[in-house]
């Protein structure tokens, strides 16, 4: 019986000694995809079916002015994610599916830039591009998008 | 519904964050004056696939199938298609997209001419190697236009291009495809592969997750030459219309017709009525209208693909073109008959992210009959493989392959079996 209530108090302790050893469970909801462009781009809204056609490989203009879709590099997170909550394709699909659409001739996939930094120097230098951000990385050069009139953060934001 | 206001940067960095001119222009970006050329990589380029594989009987000897047609007694590997693209944006808006596949044919195949089944002979002498014997082989020109980008939802193509039909015919390279051989309705052609002439084609979005298009064509329809020559004067159509929804995976369900004349002919000259002139005259030796119908759906949910395609042709001839041949398998003089021909094939994958390894199924029919004599062919075929995709630009396929005729066919009623594999890329 001792030995019963030993083993019950060890699992007890190595329990809490795993509590206390996990990280703490996130409790904060992740932080929204920002859609960003030059200071020049016509108007502060693209619609998601626009922001995701453009990123698709298809001709999008808005306000007169095309639009040029500047990616992220392939293992980025923010990439990861926007592939994800954009075109819904998961890493592995990825390269797939610009191989199958250059196969079909339906498209091709946009310029990618070497790093995040590099993708907002571009979306701030070039007229009509835009790429996507993280807050920590907005400058003063880049205006942040609403998609479909929502705000990042604010309910019914369509970049899940 | 109004804009809500986007949030304002909080900071921005003290560095220059603008990239000059020619710090763009190094990655292929150009800012030049007049905003319609801005972002334009104006370069050729080349790409394309290819494929090997080999393709083995899985036969009893005492079969009648061996040998017959594509079925060759023995295993053989072959090198199969080598299509290069090239691709050009002349301006931000106009393009030029060429493929041509490069063949080791005609040597090999049965030679039209030959009552005995000769083989086309390619062989020559090689001046650049002592004049030892070197075979030539082909180009097969599959796609040539020109397009323009008015809108997303209207371009314009001209030149040759695949017929837009359905899932297949647009997915097309060997990389894409999910397995080894072609549906029996899409290698029949129930369809026109490609055709030359115009197309239209547009997309555009209804909602977040709801997209339409379209494409219409006018072209020579088929024909012996139609890549260059049209032998009589109705001009085919071709219209499809698309829906595709992306909230649940990817949904597409598409529609599509095709109505156009086959006509071959020949213009032999002769003397005139007069005696002093040249005339042509045109002798038709085939001439058929062609309806074709066709719904296709495609849906991908994470590593599941489903896809099925059903179409139908009918075929009716001109009573003046109806005009027969000695058939050399039955030694009598038969005509053509009317046809209505209609198949379907469903297919089912499954992309697992070890390896990128899809197990997938196809099942499939095609059923023709024959108007006059009620005389009708029917073929049900399955094939199961494996679709192995290690990275993205590789696929090894590997497959079996049985066909069933449940009305006899023109060789045997037996079965057809056969292993099949693959090793396709692109480039």
């Amino acid at each position: 019986m001792t030995s019963r209530k030993l083993a019950v108090f060890a699992i007890l302790l190595w329990a809490l000694a795993c509590l206390r050893l996990s990280p703490p469970l996130a409790s904060a909801a992740p932080e929204p995809i920002l859609i960003v462009a030059g200071l020049t781009f016509p108007g502060t809204d693209i619609t998601f079916a626009n922001l995701k056609s453009t990123f698709r490989g298809q001709s999008i203009s808005i306000g007169g002015k095309h639009i040029i879709p500047i990616n992220h590099p392939l293992e980025a997170p923010l990439r990861i994610a926007f592939d994800r909550g954009v075109l819904g394709l998961e890493p592995a699909a990825v390269g797939r599916f610009w191989v199958d659409m250059r196969i079909r001739d339906e498209g091709k996939p946009p310029t990618t830039a070497s790093s995040p930094e590099l993708a907002q120097r571009i979306a701030a230098s070039l007229p009509g591009a835009i790429t996507y951000s993280a807050k920590a990385l907005l400058n003063a050069k880049l205006k942040v998008l609403t998609v479909d009139g929502k705000a990042a953060g604010t309910p019914g934001y369509a970049i899940k | 519904m109004e804009a809500q206001p986007a949030p304002v940067p909080e900071a921005a960095p003290a560095e220059e964050v603008e990239l000059t001119d020619a710090e763009l222009a190094a990655m292929g970006l150009s800012t030049e004056p007049g905003s319609a050329s801005a972002a334009v990589d104006t370069s050729l380029k080349f790409s394309g696939f290819a494929d090997v594989g080999f393709i083995s009987p899985a036969l009893p000897t005492s079969s009648e199938f061996n040998g017959a047609g594509a079925v060759n007694r023995h295993t053989s590997f072959y090198v199969g298609n080598l299509n290069l693209y090239l691709t050009k944006n002349l301006t931000s808006s106009i393009r030029m997209m060429g493929e041509i596949r490069f063949m080791l044919l005609p040597n090999g195949s049965p030679d039209p001419d030959s009552a005995t089944g000769q083989l086309i002979n390619t062989n020559v002498d090689d001046y650049t190697d002592f004049g030892r014997p070197i075979q030539w082989g082909g180009i097969n020109i599959q796609r040539l236009y020109i397009e323009w980008t008015a809108y997303r939802a209207l371009q314009f193509r001209a030149g040759q291009y695949l017929t837009p039909y359905g899932i297949w015919n647009v997915d097309h390279g060997s990389p894409t495809i999910v397995p080894v051989q072609k549906p029996f309705i899409i290698g029949q052609q129930l369809f026109p592969e490609r055709q030359v002439g115009l197309e239209v084609l547009g997309q555009f979005d209804a909602s977040a997750h709801n997209s339409l298009g379209y494409d219409l064509t006018l072209s020579n329809g088929t024909g012996p030459v139609s890549t260059y020559k049209d032998f009589d004067r109705n001009k085919a159509v071709t219209g499809r219309a698309w829906w595709r929804f992306d909230g649940f995976g990817e949904l597409r369900i598409g529609g599509s017709a095709y109505y156009g004349r086959y006509t071959a002919a020949t213009n032999t000259a002769g003397l005139a009525e007069d005696g002093v002139h040249v005339k042509y005259t045109e002798h038709i030796q085939s001439s058929y209208d062609v309806l074709s119908l066709a719904a296709d759906l495609k849906w991908t949910y994470g590593g599941l693909l489903v896809q099925s395609e059903l179409i139908t042709q009918q075929r009716k001839y001109i009573e003046s073109a109806r005009i027969g041949a000695l058939n050399p398998l039955l030694g009598e003089y038969l005509a053509p008959n009317d046809k209505l021909s209609w198949g379907a094939y469903g297919l089912i994958g499954y992309r697992f992210e070890w390896f990128g390894v899809m197990p997938y199924l196809l099942v499939q029919r095609l059923d023709t009959n024959d108007a006059v004599n009620s005389g009708r062919t029917v073929t049900n075929g399955f094939s199961a493989g494996l679709n192995v995709r290690p990275i993205d630009a590789l696929v090894f396929k590997i497959e079996y392959d049985e066909g069933h005729f449940p009305k006899g066919s023109l060789i045997s009623a037996d079965p057809v079996r056969l292993i099949q594999g693959q090793i396709a890329w692109a480039f």
